[in-house]
């Protein structure tokens, strides 16, 4: 395709960290040796050839990216002349082999934004005509990157110069080396590029985001869980202290600690199932912020890659260190928190390559909230010659803190007790929990000689959960001994689960029948199996006797699942997506304490209850993308989900025991093409339905049901980018969240109140995020650059509605990070509820007796658990 | 007590289809009116009313009329269950969680307290403490500081059948026998579905069908009392006995209305 | 946009009836009754389980009338299953596995969750169970019994004290008793011991439902709602062998106060379904609620019939 040729233009610098270069220069030579028309003639004089000329040096470059939407079969070649000023800036770039203008137009894009020290004559400095060639590949696209739970990335590129999230693009593969140099003529050297792009996945509707370093190292973050906060719809706040797992609200789903959110590392999932905290427990301890390169968020289940868990939409923790070099960062400050990071990331080797470990120790905000917790990951990835990535990943993780519990609103405006602090009772006081995880994974990727793909991944990983929690107060009687009742209800709960599994897919190349049809194929399967022994006790404060037993259990669960992706072009403008994911779920419970025979009953029979429930959850996923114009793209979008459920909830051979999700999307993203990694926006409006709820229920410390839901909203996303050195990311999301049915009928109350249209509680109808970010270079100070840097996050809820009518007062939470950068030190700032104001981290509403008033009240009562005051922490980073 | 006011709540409730999930959505992304989480909670008015009259006879044929009765009542818990009980009611739908002493004698309404209500649920049944509740963390029953005396009923009366007289006191107490239950567990009332607005729980106690069934004959034939002192009907015996299984067997009555 | 618009609601009605169906399928349902262990077994003395006062129980002829099974649910209260008849059934000949009295096929595979069986007085529409006497048949719907019972207390040490006076005491190792009582109850809102009311019927497969209908009621020292938290005496009974004849009569539990063989520091007669003013009272009042839901669960609503 012969297009009109690009004029070159001065682009601004972006930085980024070099890959393999093979570097020549055009010394002036004559005009004759440049093809075809330019406009400027080299500026090397012929005659001062005796010289020894030193060519442009490429001190950082930027991949080239794949154009959007564009889909050709061969490899396309652009060759730019790029001229090269005594400055070292980029004067002049002209398309000497036009690869179409979008491809130019990319190729432009990267070169122009690169850094080149000017080429020399002896010392002199000069300008310097040079050839850059780019080969752009076909993509593998979308699909086969995202195979198994979404793994974030593909191969590492040469720069971090993020990608916008709504592009898919693929770099090109490096050029025959020696090659391109032999077409050319003798005295012109070209440029060799090794571009190896990033391959972000095309996305499937409007809410599926990617989150790129930039954004994530805005704000401050304390830990992987506060990343989360910045991908839209997101609100996330640590209500049971530092060892137990966070609470997510995602888009209208009040998520718990992963109920309705897919989180992954790559292939490994970090959902537990059917943990007796609640199912899909997800810790995220185990993953260091600092090492998280991208995020991939998808909201909404549009995707057959999305397996157990993805309700609300998944999460994936792309891990990846683009700054190389030797790390070391010390943080300390506010409530006597202190944390220590090693970070090493091998210079020269790929992003993903890394080791990391930190060790946080804290004495908390209040009364009774200290902890101490460790992590350490490592990653190496090795590439063979056959284009095969291998990953290999280990990581560990221990936690251990204290946890204040909730307090009751009525309480806390009686003067009772304090905002931070906890109830002065021996067994609000003994709260604490403990948490450990060991994970090893190996990821092998082989892509094909056509754009086929194939992978397989195998992990296996260790957790081990105790906590002890007493959200009632008194109220709890023995099972066991009937006649002990009010010794507390500390709530022991311990959850051990080993559990390995595997994902192997496989992508065809693309069949191409005719010109303006295209389709590939992706078939995939994934397995895990577990083995979860649980237990549930109360104790008694301070010395942890044990009073009575709950839940004694064995559970081997397995989930094995199968995918069908098919991805069609129809020409320019039009893409579908879609196939469909079936899960086989097998449940084996061994329930020593089921048919539990109470003291006062005659014994008939032996305690124990071993049963075994197998579902299968399938349904199909499809998107469909159509791009009017080159920078709208429109997306509608619809699947099927599913959660899995509670084992010791089942009974013998029941076979439809888990939560069915049905997700639809329509919205749209525009990325203006003059400004193309500089804004991008994204609107989406959605309804998800689900036909059976789970809400917390702290009588028993778990997720009970409550009934079918639905919720429906928008969401708008917008991310600039208007200069090098500043970021800036907002999010909207307005949900209407409302139950659809009356929650079932119990014992205790057989018609539970209902009216149709009723909101759902803990759901914020209006959640609002904005990230920015600067870091920029301001002057030079003894030779070394000096930099400035500074970050806010600002989240805000609108008030939630609370069970019985309440209303809870909105959020505003807004964290600000600065620091200075010179040489390798750097020294920051980071401030965290920089308002400083009284957040309820959670709201319940249930009835609890923690002796505060005379005679205990029955009826539910608005608690609460707070989240951090204002906290500051200095930190120290050494950078070699 | 904690009473969560929303002041101006736009409250409309939709009128949703069943079935169609495509009509739903529709009509879901309508940006719809505001919402509530349903059942809020409303005010309770306790009120307590005594017997109009103060004779009855008794059943073997004694006229007793009393000159004092002080009836302590509550904690009371009115539950969506239709067995209330410690075990089937941990979350009660509305309540009177305090005590309150009611002149048994007086018909009039007397103040008693304030209580809540949960409306949209339903009620079933109740339970309730004669002011002495055993709570879960107290090893033995202690009277609440509404109890006349220490106790959950003092009654004063006359028993008089011919020429014989008796006067007698009882001091009775109705407590659990199971630490962290109600001495009144399961009570039925009519299934009523508390509406919004404020509620008036009204609870009527009639000490004269209590007194009914107390054998005065064998009263009678008991030692009588020092002269100008009224016969104790003490604990243990059978009279008393008598009294309390009347208490728990013919507990006040209990209305709840708007 | 017209494409767009035209593509999404394409794409959403071709997929809209994999997303509006439930998918729920049929299954079966047997409901049958079952007998408390302490119907065949009787009771022992001590523990928490056992007779508090040393007594033994033992039953010799345990006739029940059940029936008018009924299910429906709250989503869906035009579909309901009812099995109106009633059964006169001997609990102590029951066949091996149960006996079942009701069974429904094609039922939709989700929650019932309103639950209810009777346990009416007998008449002559009932049906004679298999193991069931013909005399026995005669003689309950004769009778007009919802309930007869017939068994023995022993006790080596054992004493029958008049109307609980200590000072009338006399020794009575082993008393009789036979009682035909019309205690027809209806018992609603069912729910098993823990989880959701009613029953969960699976796809193509059979829900099995137990009322399970208990023996030891008269023993416990209160009404029990919901989980049995009691203790278990019979000294009352003993107490009520007014003519020292060996044998317990209904008429002689009639002639004995409430108050004087249940004390106030032992027994609480709260949520009787009748006014309880004797003995015998107490009899049938606990008679009203022996009827059980798989195995320990209750059925709350109780209804006179």
């Amino acid at each position: 395709m012969s297009r009109p040729r690009t004029r070159a233009r001065s682009l601004p610098r972006s930085w980024s960290v070099g890959l393999v270069w093979a570097l020549s220069v055009i010394a002036g030579a004559p005009s004759s040796a440049l093809a075809s028309a330019s406009a400027s003639a080299p500026a090397a004089d012929a005659s001062e050839e005796a010289e020894a000329i030193t060519p442009p040096a490429v001190i950082r470059k930027v991949d080239a990216v794949y154009p959007a939407g564009a889909v050709i079969e061969a490899d396309v070649i652009v060759e730019l002349l790029v001229t090269v000023g005594e400055d070292g800036r980029v004067r002049a770039i002209e398309v000497d082999r036009s690869g179409g203008a979008d491809f130019d137009a990319a190729a432009i894009a990267a070169v122009g934004a690169w850094e080149l020290a000017p080429a020399r004559r002896g010392d002199t400095p000069i300008a310097a005509k040079i050839r850059v060639p780019f080969t752009f590949t076909p993509p593998a696209v979308a699909a086969g990157e995202d195979a198994g739970a979404g793994e974030g990335g593909g191969d590492v590129a040469a720069g971090e110069g993020a990608a916008p999230p709504a592009s898919d693009a693929e770099g090109s593969t490096p050029p025959e080396p020696g090659a391109g140099a032999e077409a050319e003529d003798e005295d012109e050297a070209v440029l060799e590029v090794e571009v190896r792009g990033r391959r972000p996945q095309p996305p499937r509707s409007a809410s599926d985001l990617q989150i790129d370093g930039e954004v994530l190292r805005a704000a401050p973050r304390r830990d992987a869980g506060d990343l989360m906060s910045s991908a839209p719809g997101v609100y996330i706040s640590r209500p049971e202290g530092e060892a137990v797992a966070h609470e997510i609200i995602l888009r209208g789903f009040d998520a718990a600690h992963g109920q309705d959110i897919e989180l992954t590392v790559g292939a490994l999932p970090l959902n537990q199932i059917s943990h007796i905290h609640g199912q899909g427990y997800a810790d995220l301890g185990i993953v260091i912020p600092e090492v998280v390169r991208s995020m991939r968020v998808r909201e909404g289940v549009y995707d057959p890659r999305q397996g157990d868990f993805a309700v609300a939409g998944s999460v994936d923790f792309d891990l990846g260190v683009t700054q190389r070099g030797l790390t070391l960062r010390s943080a300390g400050g506010s409530f006597a928190t202190f944390r220590q990071l090693v970070l090493w990331a091998p210079k020269g080797q790929d992003e993903g390559t890394f080791a990391a470990a930190t060790v946080r120790r804290t004495s908390g905000f209040g009364v009774g909230r200290g902890g101490i917790s460790g992590a350490a990951i490592g990653q190496l990835v090795l590439r063979a010659r056959d284009r095969t990535r291998v990953t290999l990943h280990a990581a560990a993780y221990g936690a251990r803190a204290g946890l204040a519990g909730v307090l009751r609103r009525d309480d806390v405006d009686a003067g009772i007790v304090g905002f931070y602090d906890a109830y002065d009772d021996p067994s609000a006081r003994s709260q604490s929990a403990s948490a450990t995880r060991g994970q090893v994974m190996v990821d092998v990727d082989r892509r094909g000689e056509a754009d086929d793909r194939s992978r397989l991944a195998i992990w296996t990983a260790y957790s081990d959960f105790r906590s002890r929690e007493n959200f009632t107060g008194y109220l709890q009687r023995s099972m066991v001994m009937p006649e002990w009742v009010g010794r507390g209800d500390l709530i022991e709960q311990s959850n051990a689960d080993i559990g390995a599994g595997f994902l192997a897919s496989h992508r065809t190349k693309s069949w191409r029948p005719a010109k303006w049809f295209a389709a590939a194929l992706e078939l995939g399967t994934q397995a895990r199996l577990h083995r979860i022994g649980q237990a549930q006790n109360l104790l008694q404060a301070p010395q942890n006797e044990t009073w009575d037993n709950r839940v004694d259990a064995t559970i081997r669960a397995s989930d094995i699942g199968v995918y069908g992706d098919l991805e069609l072009r129809l020409g320019r403008r039009v893409t579908l997506r879609g196939g469909g994911r079936a899960d086989v779920l097998h449940y084996d419970i061994d329930d020593r304490l089921g048919n539990f025979i109470a003291p006062y009953q005659v014994a008939s029979h032996i305690v124990g209850y071993r049963r075994a429930a197998l579902g299968v959850a399938g349904g199909p996923r499809a998107s469909l993308e159509f791009r009017p114009l080159e920078w709208l793209r429109t997306f509608a979008a619809y699947g099927q989900g599913y959660r899995s459920p509670q084992a010791r909830q089942l009974e013998e051979g029941e076979n439809a025991p888990f939560t069915k999700v049905h997700s639809v999307e329509g919205g749209l993203r525009i990325t203006p093409a003059w400004r193309r990694e500089a804004l991008t926006i994204s609107a989406a409006g959605f309804g998800t339905f689900l036909d059976n709820d789970l809400a917390f229920d702290p009588e028993e410390g778990r997720l009970e049901k409550i009934g079918p839901s639905q919720r429906s909203g928008l969401s708008a996303h917008v991310l600039l980018r208007p200069l090098p050195w500043l970021v800036a990311a907002a999010s909207v999301t307005y949900v209407r969240a409302v139950l659809s049915a009356p929650p079932p009928a119990t014992a205790e109350n057989p018609s539970p109140a209902f009216v149709a249209g009723q909101r759902l509680p803990y759901v914020p109808p209006v959640v609002v995020r904005g990230d920015v970010g600067v870091d920029r270079q301001v002057t030079t100070l003894a030779g070394q650059p000096l930099a400035l840097r500074a970050g806010a996050g600002y989240s805000y809820l609108a008030p939630r509605p609370l069970p019985y009518g309440a209303f809870a007062a909105p959020v505003h939470q807004l964290d600000l990070s600065a620091g200075v950068a010179w040489s390798y030190v750097e020294l920051g700032v980071d401030v965290h509820n920089a308002l400083n104001r009284k957040i309820a981290a959670t709201e319940y509403a249930f009835v609890s007796d923690w002796g505060t008033r005379p005679i205990p009240s029955r009826l539910p009562a608005r608690h609460f658990a707070a989240a951090p005051p204002l906290a500051a922490m200095g930190t120290l980073t050494l950078h070699f | 007590m904690d009473r969560d006011h929303h002041a101006s709540q736009d409250v409309r409730r939709g009128r949703w289809h069943r079935g169609g999930r495509r009509l739903a959505l529709a009509l879901a992304l309508a940006l719809a009116a505001c919402g509530d989480t349903g059942q809020a909670r409303v005010a309770l008015e306790v009120v307590g009313r005594g017997a109009s009259l103060s004779t009855i006879t008794s059943l073997d044929g004694w006229e007793v009329t009393l000159s004092e009765a002080e009836v302590a009542v509550g904690p009371i818990y009115l539950c969506a269950s239709a067995a209330a009980s410690a075990d089937l009611c941990p979350s009660s739908v509305a309540e009177f969680a305090d005590a309150a002493v009611i002149d048994a004698l007086d018909p009039g309404a007397q103040a008693l307290g304030e209580g809540e209500a949960l409306s949209g649920e339903t009620v079933r049944s109740l339970m309730l403490d004669y002011g002495i509740p055993w709570l879960t963390t107290q090893s033995r029953p202690q009277p609440t500081p509404a109890a006349p005396g220490g106790h959950s009923a003092r009654l004063v009366g006359r028993a008089v059948q011919g020429d014989q007289a008796i006067d007698f006191i009882a001091e009775v107490d109705v407590v659990a026998v199971i630490r962290g239950t109600a001495a009144l567990e399961g009570i039925a009332i009519s299934a009523t579905t508390i509406s919004e607005g404020d509620h008036t729980l009204e609870v009527v106690v009639d000490p004269l069908r209590w007194i009914q069934i107390v054998d005065y004959d064998a009263l009678a034939a008991m030692p009588p009392p020092p002269p100008g002192e009224p016969l104790v009907i003490a604990e243990g015996s059978t009279a008393y006995n008598a009294l309390a299984l009347a208490m728990t067997g013919a507990p006040p009555q209990i209305i709840l209305h708007e | 946009m017209n494409k767009w618009t035209c593509t999404f609601g394409l794409v959403s009605l071709a997929l809209a009836p994999i997303a509006c169906g439930d998918g729920a399928g049929t299954g079966s349902v047997q409901v049958f009754v079952e007998a408390e262990d302490t119907i065949p077994e009787g009771l022992s003395p001590g523990g928490d389980e056992g007779i508090a006062d040393g007594w033994t129980v033992t039953y010799d002829r345990f006739l029940v009338v059940t029936g008018n099974f009924r299910a429906s649910r709250s989503d869906a209260p035009d579909e309901a299953l009812e099995a109106p008849e009633i059964h006169v059934i001997d609990m102590l000949n029951l066949p091996a596995g149960g006996l079942v009295i009701a069974e429904f096929d094609g039922v939709a595979a989700t929650r019932w969750d309103r639950v209810g069986y009777d346990i009416p007085n007998a008449d002559a529409s009932a049906l004679q169970a298999e193991g069931l006497s013909d005399a026995d048949y005669a003689m309950m719907v004769a009778g007009g019994y919802s309930l007869y019972v017939e068994g023995r207390l022993t006790k080596a040490d054992g004493e029958s004290c008049l109307r609980g006076d200590p000072m009338e005491c006399a020794t009575a190792t082993e008393l009789h008793f036979a009682w035909g009582l019309q205690a027809g109850t209806s018992f609603d809102l069912c729910a098993p011991e823990s989880g959701d009311a009613g029953f969960a019927v699976p796809t193509g497969a059979t829900a099995q439902v137990k009322p399970t209908i208990h023996g030891d009621h008269w023993f416990f020292t209160n009404v029990t709602q919901g989980a049995e938290i009691t203790e278990r005496r019979a000294q009352w009974i003993a107490d009520c062998d007014l003519d020292r004849d060996g044998e317990v009569t209904l008429d002689e539990l009639g002639m004995v106060s409430a108050a004087e063989v249940f004390p106030a520091s032992i027994y609480n007669i709260s949520g009787a379904l009748i006014p309880v003013t004797t003995a015998r009272d107490y009899l049938e009042a606990q008679a009203r609620t022996l009827g059980d839901f798989q195995g320990e669960g209750e059925c709350p609503e109780r209804r006179i019939l």
